[in-house]
């Protein structure tokens, strides 16, 4: 066997099947006018397929098949959805495909204005995020202190209606 | 030399089967009864030559019908009805060789040794391609040597050669790329032909290249 029959060899196959790319099928062809060997593989490939094919539709023949349709159909009804249920679903497959561009379309805007509504009429975050303001050490007359609470080092404010009181678990407390 | 007969084309067939497949979808069973009735000899076959037993090919029938019906309202038509058919019978033929080959396994090993046995070299010149005209012996060869094969070889050859699938229907079909079918029916075809080279041929047209699945 020659490296051109090598190279012919997985395309014989393809070739008998119709499913050689035209890019091949004219060097292909040319090489098996030309070479026995590849012309004998090729003629046994198709040999083959028409003895296979031939082989099973002669057996399958035999076999009576005329009860099949009544024996599926006896089964299938056992499992049958209810007629209702059948015409509700076809009834949306055929609206979704006849309408599928408006239904989208629908659908999409529906989606846009619910987000535009939700962003207009919901509390901005900032209100929503911002801390309650108990105490403010900027108001006049308020007052910080360092305290030392034996073991802890704290602070406390004390503003005329609130008084706060932190303590520093680590280490001394930093008042700016 | 000339080209041996074409494959039936699968795609030629399904022209009404759209209209077919609606009326059922809706519920039609007469148009349902029409597609059983249509493709139910095809099918059948294709079993048939997966698990070889005919009472059994006859339920995978049955049952792959029954799921056609089952699954009918989710398919949208992206195959043909016939491509989508027959993956469901390739399934369940699959799964039920498959368990079949399990238990059958010693048995086809003995089989596989008896006709390799059988190929008298002596006998090889009287062999050729104008022996390929069928007869009940060559048919019982092929039938054996079919059996000797892996799930995944005896379908693929099936599907090709018997239902005459296009490699990107076979692609579908069997879930693999269009280059594995092409591996893949190399490669079984090339151990159909060893099997059979006493028949087709005085000597094997092809030498061992590999013995891949795929």
């Amino acid at each position: 066997m020659n490296r051109r029959c090598e190279e012919s060899l997985p395309l014989l196959g393809p070739w008998i099947d119709g499913e050689l790319p035209a890019e091949d099928r004219s060097w292909l062809s040319e090489h098996v006018a030309g070479c026995a060997a590849c012309g004998t593989r090729k003629a046994l490939l198709a040999a083959q397929r028409d003895a296979i094919r031939d082989s099973v539709v002669q057996r399958a023949s035999r076999a009576d098949l005329s009860g099949v349709a009544d024996a599926v159909l006896a089964r299938v009804a056992e499992e049958r959805p209810p007629a209702q249920v059948i015409r509700l679903r076809v009834w949306g497959e055929e609206m979704w495909r006849a309408h599928r561009a408006s239904i989208s379309a629908a659908a999409g805007l529906a989606v846009a204005a619910s987000v535009a509504l939700f962003a207009v009429l919901s509390p901005s975050r900032t209100e929503q995020k911002a801390p309650i303001l108990i105490a403010d050490a900027r108001t006049p007359g308020t007052i910080v202190e360092a305290i030392d609470f034996e073991n802890h080092e704290g602070a406390v404010l004390e503003s005329g209606q609130t008084t706060v009181i932190w303590v520093d678990d680590d280490g001394p407390a930093v008042l700016r | 030399m000339t080209e041996s007969r074409k494959p039936p084309e699968p795609r030629d067939v399904p022209a009404d089967d759209r209209s077919l497949v609606r009326a059922a979808q809706r519920g039609d069973a007469q148009a349902f009864r029409a597609l059983v009735t249509k493709y139910q000899r095809r099918v059948y076959q294709l079993a048939l030559g997966m698990v070889r037993d005919s009472d059994e090919a006859m339920d995978i029938t049955q049952e792959t019908f029954v799921r056609v019906h089952r699954y009918l309202p989710s398919f949208k038509g992206d195959s043909s009805f016939f491509t989508w058919t027959y993956r469901i019978a390739t399934n369940l033929s699959l799964d039920s060789a498959r368990r079949r080959g399990r238990s059958e396994r010693v048995e086809m090993d003995e089989q596989d040794a008896e006709i390799e046995s059988r190929m008298d070299p002596a006998s090889a010149a009287l062999a050729g391609p104008q022996r390929a005209a069928l007869n009940d012996e060559l048919k019982g060869k092929i039938e054996e040597a079919l059996a000797t094969l892996s799930e995944n070889h005896r379908a693929i050859l099936l599907l090709r050669e018997v239902e005459g699938l296009s490699y990107e229907d076979l692609a579908r079909t069997l879930g693999i790329r269009k280059g594995t079918v092409m591996s893949r029916l190399f490669h079984a075809r090339l151990k159909m032909q060893r099997k059979l080279r006493e028949y087709l041929e005085d000597e094997a047209p092809f030498k061992d290249e590999g013995e891949g699945e795929e």
